[in-house]
């Protein structure tokens, strides 16, 4: 073999390997970006829904402030108030509830059930429909009007609720089989307007 | 002669293959960033959303909270510094610096008494850092 060939594929050789590395890290960071905008995606889509409802904590219950929640625990939270302005009944009930359920329809071992279980006809129990979405963590903390921690359902006024949400497909795998996830946060207090006064 | 230009035409081929790959990794980098800051400033907003929350109930009695010249102002002791945890043991912690005031708005009004308050919120974990303000106004029965 002359020298000119083997220079030949030395170079071309080292070419490709450049090819092959600048495609695979291309890969990755596409796969990053997705993975973090589909992520932040599903974590906005929860945050509106858990807005929406919370803000409503109370509305249109006209039997007093004393029965807007009927579960108020750091895993689950359930409550009266109109959520979409519609229901025959005065009111709606509300429950979300994070049991620690392992999600099993996504990759992520991270990935919990959180349920949200909606009855816009309390009277009639069979009514409810339930709701699930797949969360890594969902905490709610109570706090009354002097911005004290409470537990007791009568002083609540305002809910901080965590929540931690990751992708459902990792977006990186190492050599040795490690998964990254992309993982968002939330975490905020929602005054329940409709308790204040 | 044929031999060198095979040479020039490599190395032409190759500082344009490594011009691609430059720009692309910094368009990816370019990317991570705004993804990143767009977290950090998602975040920022709720911190700074929690504060008027915490106006928002401010008793009528308690309106001299927001009154600059009385001694119960609020805001004397801003800006201050607040760490948040997240995580199921507080795992994660951001820092914020919250500053805020509040000016009495002079209507006339016999009735109602409104203060603006404007609340800013700067997260330094990234470089600019971000800072967001809010304004909000809050209105007392006289």
């Amino acid at each position: 073999m002359n020298l000119g060939l083997a220079t030949t594929y030395v170079v071309g050789g080292l070419m490709m390997l450049s090819i092959i590395g600048y495609n695979i890290s291309t890969y990755n960071s596409s796969v990053e970006t997705t993975s973090s905008v589909i992520t932040q995606t599903k974590l906005d889509n929860l945050v509106s829904i858990l807005q929406t409802d919370l803000s409503r904590i109370g509305y249109n219950v006209d039997t007093g402030t004393t029965d807007a929640f009927t579960v108020a625990e750091d895993s689950s939270i359930s409550f009266r108030g109109d959520i979409y302005d519609d229901s025959s009944d005065d009111f709606d009930l509300v429950e979300w509830e994070f049991d620690r359920d392992p999600d099993t329809t996504t990759t992520n071992p991270n990935d919990f059930i959180l349920k949200r279980t909606w009855n816009s006809t309390p009277s009639i129990p069979g009514n409810e429909v339930e709701y699930t979405y797949s969360v890594s963590y969902f905490r709610l903390n109570y706090y009354d009007i002097d911005g004290a921690s409470t537990t007791n359902r009568d002083d609540i006024i305002q809910v901080e609720v965590e929540l931690m949400v990751e992708s459902n497909e990792p977006y990186y795998t190492s050599k040795n089989g490690d998964e990254s996830y992309y993982r968002v946060v939330w975490k905020r207090k929602i005054v329940a307007n409709n308790l204040i006064y | 002669m044929n031999d060198y230009s095979d040479v020039l035409y490599l190395t032409a081929a190759m500082v344009i293959y490594s011009m691609l790959t430059v720009n692309t990794a910094k368009s990816f980098l370019n990317t991570s960033d705004t993804v990143i800051r767009a977290d950090v400033e998602y975040k920022t907003i709720i911190r700074a959303q929690d504060v008027i929350e915490d106006i928002k109930l401010i008793k009528r009695d308690d309106q001299n909270k927001l009154n600059p010249n009385h001694v119960d102002y609020m805001f004397s002791s801003y800006p201050i510094t607040v760490n948040e945890t997240f995580g199921p043991s507080g795992e994660y912690s951001d820092t914020y610096i919250v500053s805020g005031s509040s000016v009495y708005i002079d209507e006339g009004d016999p009735l109602i008494k409104r203060y603006k308050v404007s609340i800013n919120v700067v997260n330094e974990s990234v470089d600019p850092s971000v800072s967001v303000d809010l304004i909000f106004i809050k209105s007392f029965e006289r």
